[in-house]
């Protein structure tokens, strides 16, 4: 059963986990042809000298790329589940709700893994054919908030958009979005080198959040 | 029960958002700007006097004797030398000695350090300039070095690889002076904007502090042999025409330093308990005299020294603290306490945490008297609810919040 529920959420987002792998591997080849393109026109040196003591980020095309990737993947994920009361029927399959939530989000967790992970290589290998590691390290320190904004992003989606209740759906978003954001502050590298751990824990929390807004379908909650 | 805790840790999130962003509203709505005085000494008259570009009154002295701008500029011929040789009303001479304007520009210098400077994210990779190229002006490197734990190492920018010979010979270099790897601070003003360069100050494993420079190709590299107990907080490296010294340094137990051009010699320089962690220093000297000024949020201290660093006048002025006044006031009760991301005294993002006593407190039990009537009205079981009771005594507004948008399972009905 649990086989059916994970092949019925490949059909839905099968599109959208390719759209958005192939968009990843593009941006992450526009950083490469990116660097090489300002490399006719300046010195490494030069390139160097504007990452290290100016801040230049040759990544920042990144920045918004794991937020729409967390969005995307959760409105094509739960917003058919919410159409004509398809959640109900799926939670009245004979496996605990839990388990079947528990599935669906493993299956877009997942996909956002594999797109995370696929562009971290590129980009650590981009990174490493032209800067010092310690170029390289600072990118990942600086993008990695970035990356679990998606995060919360996307698992918030699923809390949010599967509730019942709209009150509750309007009093959700604000915690999501407001804490994606607090991972989004920008204008210099390493900012976040001193909380990174903090924040990842911090973000993590939402993966399970769904099962609020389950508990509550499955009680009929009102309000 | 796993969604119960789930719940939880949705309550955390929410408070820790709501603690972040409300009082970032309320100041953004009542916030107040304290106006900070620029306070400068008069060589003509030998007085502090006071700018407060936002006031009526502008211009005026320590005893309070107003001035219009022109006489305010005329008393501060140094700083304001530039406008006064501009109108050619520039006095010929000064202190019973002929003005000479190229004197004064040389004179002239300023070093801010704010409490950020000495927590500041940085990517440890640093252009060593050719500091006797022969040419005009600096020119940047093709390289970069790093110091790892066994040896500095030179990485060409256009291959991303080591360059071994250069790499070694600098090695032997700093080895030849006692080096100790790996380095706790690389301290330099890399720019090709300066007049010359004296590449970097490095301390080393052993808080012993090392010049090192590139002369035509060739290490230099030097143990200054500073005092021994002297450990390095934070470093200001500025190539200042004037070679008086080479740069600044805040020791651990919060003394000011210069290394002076004079075999190095380090010079303490009286600074009157400043505290790097909330105190912005501006130490700024001319032809006549160097100052001192350290302002926080309660005052604002100027420090006149002469060329010897001897103090010999002080200004003081207390300052509003924003946080004392009524808005302050009612945020301490409102709020239990408050985060920020950004902190006055570090680059880095963090939960900052704020505490402003225990006033909350009243209206804390309010709001948890509050929101036991509401979950009795709503029909959930008190006694089931005495961990969100607690959350709202301890967290207030923040937690009243988290239970209502994250309402108990209880008679979800």
């Amino acid at each position: 059963m649990i086989k059916a529920v994970l092949f019925k959420e490949w059909l839905k987002m099968k599109w959208a986990f390719g759209g958005l792998l192939a968009l990843w591997m593009a941006v992450v080849f526009y950083v490469y042809i990116e660097i090489v393109h300002q490399l006719k026109f300046y010195d490494a040196s030069i390139i160097w000298y504007n990452i290290v003591t100016l801040g230049y980020s040759y990544y920042s095309i990144i920045f918004y790329l794991p937020l729409l990737s967390g969005l995307i993947l959760g409105i094509a994920q739960f917003v058919p589940e919410i159409t004509e009361k398809r959640l109900k029927l799926t939670l009245h399959l004979p496996i605990k709700e839990n388990k079947i939530l528990f599935s669906m989000i493993s299956v877009g967790g997942l996909m956002l893994f594999v797109m995370y992970l696929v562009s971290l290589f590129g980009l650590i290998f981009v990174s490493s054919i032209f800067f010092a590691s310690q170029i390289t390290v600072s990118m990942l320190i600086t993008i990695i908030p970035w990356y679990f904004a998606g995060v919360v992003v996307y698992f918030s989606s699923a809390m949010i958009i599967l509730e019942p209740i709209w009150l509750r759906k309007i009093l959700y978003l604000p915690v999501a979005v407001g804490f994606a954001n607090l991972l989004l502050e920008t204008g210099w590298f390493n900012l976040y080198e001193k909380s990174l751990v903090t924040f990842i824990v911090l973000s993590l929390f939402f993966i399970l959040s769904v099962l609020i807004t389950g508990f509550r379908f499955k009680r009929g909650a009102m309000k | 029960m796993i969604v119960k805790s789930i719940r939880y840790l949705m309550i955390i999130i929410a408070v820790l958002v709501a603690a972040i962003y409300i009082p970032d509203f309320y100041w953004k709505i009542f916030d107040v700007n304290v106006r900070v005085p620029m306070v400068l000494y008069s060589p003509v008259i030998n007085k502090f006097l006071t700018l407060r570009p936002l006031e009526t009154i502008k211009y005026t002295d320590q005893e309070g004797n107003k001035y219009t701008r022109e006489q305010f500029e005329q008393l501060e011929p140094i700083f304001y030398y530039r406008q006064l040789v501009g109108t050619n009303t520039m006095p010929d001479s000064l202190r019973g000695e002929p003005v000479d304007i190229s004197l004064i520009r040389v004179n002239n210098f300023r070093i801010k350090i704010t409490p950020q400077y000495l927590s500041i994210p940085d990517i440890k990779l640093y252009p060593l300039l050719e500091s006797k190229s022969g040419r005009v002006s600096l020119e940047m490197p093709d390289d970069v070095f790093r110091i790892t734990s066994k040896r500095i190492e030179f990485i060409d920018c256009s291959t991303n690889s080591i360059d071994e010979e250069k790499s070694g010979r600098f090695t032997e270099a700093l080895n030849k002076e006692g080096f100790d790897y790996p380095a706790k601070g690389i301290y330099g003003n890399p720019t090709t904007r300066k007049a010359f360069d004296e590449g970097y100050f490095i301390v080393d494993n052993s808080d012993q502090i090392f010049q090192l420079k590139m002369v035509k190709g060739e290490p230099f590299c030097k143990n200054i042999h500073a005092p021994s107990g002297l450990k390095v907080k934070y470093m200001n490296i500025s190539e200042q025409v004037l070679r008086e010294f080479y740069g600044v340094i805040i020791s651990d137990d919060n003394q000011f330093y210069i290394i002076t051009y004079d075999g190095y010699k380090i010079k303490n320089v009286p600074v009157n308990g400043y505290n790097p962690k909330n105190t912005t220093l501006v130490f700024r000297g001319d032809i006549y005299f160097r100052s001192i000024q350290l302002t926080n949020s309660d005052s604002l201290v100027v420090l006149m020294l002469n060329k010897e660093y001897k103090v010999f006048d002080r200004y003081v002025e207390p300052l509003p603290n924003v946080k004392k006044m009524d808005v302050g006031l009612v945020e301490s009760f409102i709020f239990p306490f408050t985060i920020s991301l950004q902190s006055p005294s570090s680059y880095f993002v963090n939960f900052y945490f704020s505490f402003y006593g225990f006033s909350f407190i009243i209206v804390n039990i309010l709001l948890t008297i509050l929101t036991v009537g509401i979950y009795r009205r709503r029909g959930y079981e008190v006694k089931n609810s005495l961990i969100d009771f607690a959350i709202v005594l301890v967290t207030g507004i923040y937690g009243l919040l988290a239970v209502t948008i994250f309402i108990p399972f209880d008679k979800t009905k």
